[in-house]
């Protein structure tokens, strides 16, 4: 082969593998635009399911607010409920201060935790069961 | 197959019933009147050298409840309390008769000192 044409091919040969590169380059490159493009769909979609979901959760919170009354009517009976709310109702009138209504409510609300789910509880165990026949 | 005897329905109520110190006190301010927890408390706490609290009332309520000594209805109001009812409770007629052995008792005990 003649040198010239051995150098020119060899030129040739490069310039391919060049233009293999870039190719290659170019289809990566296009590769990876498509995957952020996809990553970036998901991620829009994801945010807006998130926000459908944290809205129905506001609106269900709003539908089911319940007062104070009602909430810690799950944790004790009824009456005891009523009474503590009146006494703090009155304290509020004698103008007790802010702590000392939040300090009394808090030690009347445990003692009639421990009073209803353990002191009654293990009283009942001796105790006749209702009897309501032997009045009137 | 024996039958069991039937008791007699006065040897229930012929029974000594057993009353505390607050029992009788819960009694005494109950007797004619209906009134609430805190009323109760009210009542109780007037002349008391050591506040009563709800600690020791609703536990001797309860007593007396399952004693049959006394018997509750709901009231109507909600204004105070937030929504929620409140228990009015009474002495009924074994509650008033257990309380009068005890205060005889006491003022036959006088009498002998």
């Amino acid at each position: 082969v003649h040198p010239l044409l051995s150098v020119h091919l060899s030129q040739l040969h490069e310039k391919e593998d060049e233009m293999d590169i870039k190719q290659k380059l170019r289809c990566c490159w296009d590769n990876h635009s498509r995957i952020l493009l996809q990553s970036g769909i998901l991620l829009i979609l994801s945010l807006l399911a998130l926000g459908a979901l944290l809205l129905t959760l506001g609106k269900l919170h709003i539908s089911y607010s319940f007062s104070p009354t009602a909430k810690l009517i799950v944790l004790l009976p009824e009456e005891y409920i009523a009474e503590l709310s009146v006494l703090l109702q009155r304290m509020k009138k004698a103008k007790a201060s802010p702590w000392e209504i939040r300090l009394r409510f808090l030690t009347e609300f445990l003692t009639l935790l421990w009073v209803f789910y353990i002191q009654i509880k293990f009283e009942n165990l001796w105790l006749p069961s209702d009897n309501h026949e032997i009045d009137d | 197959m024996s039958s069991k005897p039937k008791k007699d329905s006065n040897s229930k109520t012929s029974k000594p019933v057993k009353l505390s110190a607050i029992d009788e006190d819960i009694l005494t301010v109950l007797l004619g009147r209906e009134l609430y927890g805190l009323e109760i408390l009210d009542q109780l706490n007037l002349d008391r050298p050591i506040e009563l609290k709800f600690g020791s009332l609703y536990p001797a309520l309860n007593r007396l409840e399952k004693k049959g000594l006394v018997s509750w209805q709901w009231g109507d109001e909600v204004d105070e309390s937030g929504g929620a009812r409140r228990k009015y409770y009474k002495v009924t007629g074994l509650g008033a008769k257990a309380l009068s052995t005890v205060q005889q008792y006491r003022i036959s005990l006088a009498q002998r000192a």
